[in-house]
């Protein structure tokens, strides 16, 4: 166990601005939703995401933010959704390199998207897992 | 999920999840696999690699759309192309809502769409509602099939019934409508063939050919003096004679019930002019050219053949082609020459049909294509119980071979595949499932390239007779050389035995 863990989900859910009683409503049982809130990090898409949009990879960068946004709005993480549905807007085109590239408000949003990214995680790193 | 999925549960159902993200399909998988058997792809063309090998286990296809390789589209398009889809339901999931997308899948086949973020308790009904609806229809495909088949015989029996009553009176044996029946179905087959504009279809030839067997149903009514004659008819017994054809005509019509039915409708039109002339000279209509309907037509020729062909009281029997040359030479009335141009082309197979003494009212294979066309206009398909059956032998198979602790294989032509067995591959260090395995270099570090071509010119010497082959040769086993003899069985992929689906075989230690 990590040093200052002290967040259950519900407190996590707070954490981030989020409403667990959406995702609870769903996914029905809590310890679904600690399972893959605590397997979030394994996903590499947010990485693949903005590593591909350095490599002008923008199909690739399409179908990652595309992935985030259907794994985010499954977990109700919906603000990091919607940043996310943003950029995968901008990209569906992802054929049209001078388009993406003269966008001056991709930028913006991938910074936006990285902060929120960042917040979720700092947060996930202080959940008391349960025993596995 | 824990990996290890050693022995198959046989009362589950699979499902095939599609996803590229693997959370994705972890949460799907979590919510189902109490209820089912999972399988995983990520992506679409492991996801038809997986559907090529397994699609009769298959219960439903769990697809996402945005995928790396080949997408959710492209996997639907094969599925409609191996024609998959007809019997695997597809639910699409996605986050996807553009409409275009929606619109297309759903063109493409499938049957529902779950957007995301989804609720787990939806998920789960959906699923179920959609095999359950699935499974039902091929129950239904099942009794279908089976009730038409029902029907079909009744029907020829009353029929057959009916008409040899009637021929039994004339003091003939019953074999004339027989005859009359296998010589219209298979005039008329060549017709349709030859006519594909003529709109013959497999089943309007199965009713034409079974509505002949009552051309003469009107003979009921003449007297058997006249009917039993064995001198010349004088002209007044010939006119009451010829009443037949218009009497058989006004039974059917008046008949109460199934008026509107294809088979009295089509039974009328024979019974009233098969006598009929294609230069208009018959009776009782004087009917010219085609306006005599063509089941009248085709059963008038099969008639006259019959009659010439066989033994009468007034007259023996002629030879077949004798009764050919007298028809085409126009000594027997006239006939449309298209009907004659099927007759001379069908000849050979008249002449052995003749020599039949019974014949099966309507092949087994009619009854089949039947069904397969009512199946067809209705959406079903593959009687179910068949299906069914197929299913249980393949997962008691796969449930056989997971437990044997046996090096066993399949290989298969159409794609070139090989299949191990899972202990099988573990022993010789191999992937379950090999591509194209003759050229693959995993496949050569167990056995050399030359052994690897000579099994496979021994298995290719096999024969329907003879289709077990056996060879021996080193395998590196546990990463050790062993000497081993590999037996295996040819697997036909038609009833003709001309080619080959593959081979399943067991590698055993001849040390």
């Amino acid at each position: 166990m990590k040093a200052g863990n002290h967040m259950n989900i519900k407190e996590f859910y707070n954490f981030i601005g989020e409403d667990f009683n959406d995702v609870i409503g769903r996914l029905r049982a809590e310890s679904r939703v600690c399972k893959y809130v605590l397997k979030f990090p394994d996903d590499k898409s947010f990485d693949n995401l903005l590593s591909s949009m350095k490599e002008k990879n923008y199909s690739e960068a399409f179908r990652a933010a595309h992935t985030i946004k259907g794994t985010c709005l499954n977990l109700s993480f919906n603000s990091f959704a919607a940043v996310a549905s943003e950029i995968t807007e901008k990209l569906r085109n992802f054929n049209d390199t001078a388009a993406i590239e003269s966008d001056t408000e991709l930028d913006g949003l991938l910074a936006e998207a990285s902060e929120k990214y960042a917040k979720i995680i700092s947060g996930i790193e202080q959940i008391d897992a349960p025993e596995q | 999920m824990s990996g290890e999925n050693f022995a198959v549960d046989l009362r589950k159902q699979k499902v095939l999840i599609v996803d590229d993200s693997e959370m994705n399909r972890c949460m799907l998988a979590d919510i189902l696999e109490d209820d089912y058997d999972i399988v995983q792809a990520k992506n679409g063309v492991e996801a038809v690699s997986i559907l090529k090998e397994r699609h009769f286990e298959i219960a439903l296809v769990m697809l996402d759309m945005v995928m790396p390789e080949m997408d959710g589209i492209e996997v639907l398009e094969v599925m409609n192309k191996q024609q998959w889809i007809d019997n695997i339901p597809v639910i699409m999931i996605s986050v996807e809502n553009s409409a275009g997308y929606i619109e297309r899948a759903y063109n493409l086949g499938v049957t529902d769409y779950i957007k995301r973020p989804y609720d787990a308790f939806s998920v789960r009904r959906r699923v179920i509602n959609t095999i359950m609806l699935y499974t039902n229809q091929k129950n239904l495909v099942g009794l279908v099939a089976d009730q038409i088949y029902e029907k079909e015989k009744s029907t020829n029996l009353m029929i057959n019934i009916l008409s040899h009553v009637v021929e039994f009176r004339n003091g003939e044996s019953g074999l004339h409508v027989i005859h009359v029946q296998n010589i219209t179905r298979i005039i008329l087959e060549k017709y349709a063939e030859k006519y594909p504009d003529s709109g013959l279809t497999e089943s309007s030839i199965a009713t034409i050919s079974l509505a002949s067997s009552l051309h003469d149903i009107g003979k009921i009514s003449i007297p058997e003096s006249i009917l039993n004659k064995p001198g010349k008819l004088t002209d007044e017994e010939f006119a009451i004679m010829k009443t037949h054809s218009s009497v058989g005509a006004s039974m059917l019509e008046s008949l109460s019930f199934g008026s509107g039915d294809p088979l009295i409708k089509t039974a009328y039109e024979i019974s009233r002019w098969h006598h009929e002339r294609h230069d208009g000279r018959g009776y009782p209509d004087r009917l010219e050219g085609d306006k005599i309907p063509l089941s009248a037509q085709v059963v008038s020729v099969a008639d006259v053949y019959d009659a010439l062909t066989s033994e009468r009281v007034y007259k023996k029997a002629f030879s077949h082609e004798k009764a050919i040359d007298m028809i085409l030479g126009g000594e027997c009335g006239t006939f449309n020459p298209k009907i004659l141009e099927c007759l001379k082309e069908t000849s050979d197979i008249l002449k052995d049909t003749l020599n039949l003494t019974a014949a099966e009212h309507l092949s087994p294979r009619g009854v089949k294509n039947i069904t397969e066309e009512i199946l067809k206009n209705n959406d079903l398909d593959v009687p179910g119980k068949t299906l069914n059956n197929l299913e249980n032998e393949i997962a008691k198979h796969k449930f056989l071979q997971s437990i044997s602790r046996e090096i066993q294989f399949e290989y298969g032509n159409d794609p070139a595949m090989l299949n191990i067995s899972e202990f099988g591959a573990k022993k010789l260090g191999l992937p379950e499932n090999i591509s194209d395995p003759k050229n693959s270099e995993q496949l050569m570090s167990v056995i050399s390239k030359e052994s690897l071509n000579e099994l496979s010119e021994a298995v290719y010497k096999a024969t329907f007779e003879q289709p077990v082959t056996e060879y021996e040769c080193d395998l590196k086993i546990d990463g050790e050389l062993k000497h081993c003899k590999i037996i295996c069985l040819t697997i036909w992929a038609d009833d003709d035995h001309s080619r080959r689906d593959g081979v399943v075989g067991k590698v055993f230690d001849a040390e």
